[in-house]
Parts: C-alpha cells; sequence; structure tokens
C-alpha cells in the first residue's frame, strides 16, 4: 500500500457571494494509505495559465475575502491527524465583506507534513488541491457573454473518407466566469445532420477555453463528425448561452469533396491508357 | 372451483414474490436524512451495442437550480457524480545509499492520479533546497549534457562526468515535458524563489493514471563526503 494516498472531495466549487455573505463548503478528506498522515490546510490564490483549464499560483493575495475553517477544533494552517482509513469533514467558511464586483480564484489546500519532527528531513510530501471559483456582487446569476474564436475547420474543402474534427476557443469577454453551455449543430441540405452539446468547461473572464464535445457519458469528447461524410455542402452554427439574454450564433460552413475517389478512378483510367497505349505500341 | 384455485395460487404467488421496500436513507455524523420518494424500476442496462441508464417513475426529475444550491434528482446522476480527487505517492524516502564518483545513481517514485468526472489534473513539483550538508556544501542542481535544462525545460543527461541532481518523468501526463527517459531537468529550487513546476498534466478526466518520477545523482570526486540531503513537495490540483 502507497505511503501517501489521499482523496480530497469536492474537487471544485464555483459560487456567487454578494455583499457581507457567508458561506461554508464542506470537504471530505479520506486517508486512503496504510499509515497516519500529519496535515494542514491552506488557501492559496491562482491564476489562469492556458486554454485547457492549467492554473499559475501567485503570491499575490489581494483580495477581500476571509477565509477560515468552522471546525471548532482547527485552524487554517493548524495540525491535524488523519489514521490509516480515517476520513475528516473540513468546513470552509468564507466571508465577503465587500461590496466589489469581481472574481477571485483560490486552491484550498490539505498538505501533509513532514513525519520528522523539525520538519527539515529527507522525506517528500504531497499536497493536494481543490478549486474555488468566486464571483462578487450583487447579482447572483451572472452569465458572462461568451464567443467562438480560433475555429479551425481547414481545410475548408474536405474528403469523404477523411474524419472532420471541428477545433476552436470559447472566449469569456465578461467580467465574470462563466461555463459553457451550448450546442454544436451541422446541417446538410437545410436538414439537421449532427447535434453535439458542448462540454460545458468554465471560463475565466478574457481568457479562453479549448472548443470539446459532451460524449454519451458525460465526458469529454472532440467535436468531430464520422466518416464516410456524403459529398455537398454541409452548414453548421455554435450556439452558446441560448437560454439567456447574451444568445450567441457562430455560423460556418464547409465542403465534402470525393478526393479519394476521384483520384482513384483516375489513377485507374490513366493505367489502362497507358496500358492500351503499349499494346497498340 | 378451478377459476377459484387460480386466483389464489396467483394472488400467493404475487405475496410471496414482494420484497421489502427500502426509500433513500442518508446518514453522517450529525444528520438523519429519510426521503420519502422510491421509484419503480431504475439502474443501468446493456447489450452488447448499448447501455441505458434510468429511472421510472422519480419524483420531478431533473436538475433544479436555486441560489447556488442544486438538486438532481433521477438516478442517471449517478453516472456523473465524480467529484473527488485523489493523489497516490508509493514512498515518501529516497534513499540513494553510498554514492560512487562518476557513476549515476537512480531511484524512482510513482505517482498516481484519479480525477473527477470533467476534469484534468496537472502535478507540480518543488524542492526545498538542493541536496545539500548545509548552503555551502551541496550537490549542485543538474544542468543536462549541454548545460541546457532549466527547471521547466528537460534535455538530455547522460555523460559521466556532467554532475548534479535532477529528475525525469515517464507516463501519458509527462510526455510534453520529459521527450524520452533521458531527458532530465533540475528541480524547481524554493530557496531561490522558484515556482514549482508542472511535471504532468492531461486535460481530459483520468483515473489511476501513473506518472513515474526518476530521481538521478551524479558526484564528482571532489565531492565532500557526508549525509546530503533535501525533500521534494508534489502538488495536485485539477484542471478548473
Amino acid at each position: 500500500m502507497a505511503a501517501f494516498n489521499l482523496t480530497l472531495d469536492p474537487a471544485q466549487i464555483e459560487i456567487t457571494l454578494k455583499p457581507n455573505a457567508v458561506f461554508t463548503q464542506a470537504y471530505n478528506v479520506t486517508n486512503n494509505s496504510n499509515g497516519t498522515l500529519v496535515l494542514y490546510s491552506s488557501v492559496s490564490a491562482w491564476l489562469p495559465s492556458d486554454n485547457q483549464g492549467g492554473v499559475l499560483y501567485t503570491d499575490n493575495t489581494d483580495s477581500p475575502l476571509i477565509f477560515s475553517l468552522s471546525n471548532s477544533d482547527l485552524k487554517l494552517g493548524e495540525n491535524f491527524t488523519l489514521k490509516a482509513g480515517q476520513k475528516k469533514q473540513l468546513v470552509l467558511k468564507i466571508i465577503n465583506p465587500g461590496v466589489e464586483e469581481a472574481d477571485y480564484y483560490f486552491t484550498f489546500f490539505v498538505n501533509q507534513r513532514p513525519f520528522t519532527q523539525d520538519g527539515i528531513g529527507h522525506q517528500n510530501i504531497a499536497k493536494i488541491g481543490s478549486h474555488l471559483l468566486i464571483s462578487t456582487g450583487q447579482e447572483s446569476n451572472i452569465v458572462s457573454p461568451l464567443s467562438v474564436s480560433k475555429l479551425d475547420i481547414t481545410p475548408k474543402i474536405k474528403d469523404v473518407f477523411i474524419p472532420l474534427t471541428i477545433n476552436g476557443e470559447i472566449t469569456n469577454l465578461g467580467q465574470h466566469y462563466s461555463q459553457i453551455n451550448g450546442k454544436l449543430s451541422i446541417y446538410k441540405n437545410k436538414e439537421l445532420y449532427l447535434e453535439q452539446n458542448l462540454f460545458p468547461y468554465t471560463v475565466i473572464p478574457q481568457h479562453s477555453r479549448l472548443l470539446h464535445c459532451l460524449n454519451s457519458d458525460s465526458g469529454v469528447t472532440s467535436c468531430s463528425l464520422k466518416i464516410p461524410l456524403w459529398p455537398g455542402k454541409y452548414q453548421g452554427v455554435i450556439t452558446l448561452n441560448s437560454n439567456t439574454n447574451n444568445k450567441y450564433e457562430y455560423p460556418f460552413s464547409f465542403f465534402v469533396f470525393p478526393y479519394s475517389i476521384i483520384i482513384s478512378i483516375l489513377l485507374v483510367f490513366a493505367l489502362l491508357a497507358f496500358l492500351l497505349k503499349n499494346k497498340k505500341k | 372451483m378451478k377459476f377459484k384455485f387460480i386466483f389464489i395460487s396467483a394472488l400467493l404467488l404475487l405475496y410471496l414474490s414482494t420484497s421489502l421496500i427500502h426509500a433513500q436513507h442518508f446518514t453522517s455524523d450529525s444528520y438523519i436524512i429519510d426521503w420519502g420518494n422510491f421509484n419503480m424500476t431504475s439502474g443501468h442496462k446493456s447489450s452488447t451495442n448499448y447501455h441505458l441508464t434510468d429511472t421510472v417513475g422519480q419524483n420531478a426529475p431533473g436538475l433544479s437550480e436555486k441560489n447556488g444550491i442544486r438538486v438532481k434528482a433521477g438516478f442517471q446522476y449517478i453516472y456523473d457524480m465524480s467529484s473527488a480527487i485523489s493523489f497516490t505517492i508509493d514512498k515518501l524516502n529516497i534513499d540513494f545509499g553510498t554514492l560512487v564518483p562518476g557513476i549515476g545513481v537512480t531511484d524512482t517514485n510513482l505517482l498516481t492520479v484519479t480525477t473527477p468526472s470533467g476534469r484534468g489534473y496537472q502535478i507540480m513539483a518543488q524542492e526545498n533546497h538542493p541536496l545539500w550538508i548545509n548552503s555551502s556544501n551541496f550537490i549542485a542542481n543538474t544542468t543536462c549534457d549541454a548545460n541546457d535544462c532549466t527547471p521547466t525545460l528537460s534535455a538530455p543527461w547522460t555523460s559521466s562526468d556532467k554532475y548534479g541532481f535532477g529528475y525525469n518523468v515517464t507516463g501519458i501526463g509527462a510526455t510534453a515535458y520529459f521527450l524520452t527517459s533521458t531527458h532530465f531537468r533540475p528541480f524547481a529550487d524554493f530557496s531561490q524563489n522558484q515556482e514549482p513546476a508542472i511535471i504532468a498534466s492531461e486535460s481530459s478526466p483520468v483515473k489511476n493514471r501513473e506518472a513515474m518520477v526518476t530521481y538521478r545523482v551524479l558526484v564528482s570526486p571532489l565531492q565532500s563526503a557526508g549525509n546530503y540531503e533535501n525533500y521534494i513537495t508534489y502538488t495536485l490540483v485539477p484542471r478548473y
């Protein structure tokens, strides 16, 4: 059994805090390892680092939010022990004393302490985190405008036997983080050919997430059309925030041409012509 | 008479085939919730080509949301309920034993990650300081064969005369950071105010995804004798 094996649940929460609001969130920490672990909790701020949900930790703690633990026997930064197989609930309390309308991004960490008393030994240590995405302001239901960017369906003319994947990004142009709520629709001859829901990634303001679709198991999959595709013109539209005032549509089109079939036929004809020419000689 | 016999037999059969019905029962250290609703049938059915999850008779099925509170009613929600993140390290003590100058010594750590549905992960690593007896007596972090590796950029390190301490990571999530098993990097050094460096990441959810960390140390004949120590902090967070 492993020396360190810890589970933290949930892995992310997304909340909106009105001025002077107090929010509590319970986290379950489970020690699945074969020995006792000495742990403590902390909160760190982060910034988005890429378009795939990566984060970059920052020393900037310029936030009015006040974090503490509601557990009667524990504070942030204080040690607690978890025996093998033991589970503990940590209740994080967040107070928003300000009236500012803004977004804040933090990670609630459960950190391991070294076994050595002085804490300077040679033992490796681990920490595991759960993200907090917090919007503050008067509004309780904020929907930021999202838009499609860098949509890539090149080349515009496709072959019938080459799978088509639609790549792109969803950009948040608003002031608050927002979850992607949208779908991809493809039409042929004005009839619906394919419809897929977009994966509901969270998009941070002034940042983007890669475009992905939702599969039948509620998982992530690329937005793609299966082969063979019938030749002809296809039209598509990506619809975002369709149930809100910020509804957005991004139309696009492409052609499917039977390149491979035509090239094969031309090759066969060329071969036949070559053979006939040789025979006549 | 015959009809009566069939009727009573059918009633008896129905009675014997019944079983006790349990509604939902949730407990924690502080609360017990007895949920009054039960449905007619629900679950996960499958054939060679299809699988179906269903709930029949669920009261008010679907997602209800108000003021940040969400209620997901209907057994289909069981299948997207994975919300926890898990991190496993196989051992916490790495002991290189007695080092021989000019001969590289390696040891490994196996990191295992499980992420919640819909989320990838990133693992970061940072050393508290170089391997040292004290701050003036240390084994330098590797700069690799061509002096071109950094805490965020790996490079080949195979020479027996390029001394130092470094690491390589293999596994699906590490291929973007370490091209081959001979590509190494020095750890980001906390004592030099270097930020933890990403050593493995993926944008899709994973279950029991493994990453193998190989530590390598190579010392010169001039290296002072003694116990050189440091520790590495591994940080796992989900992709938001």
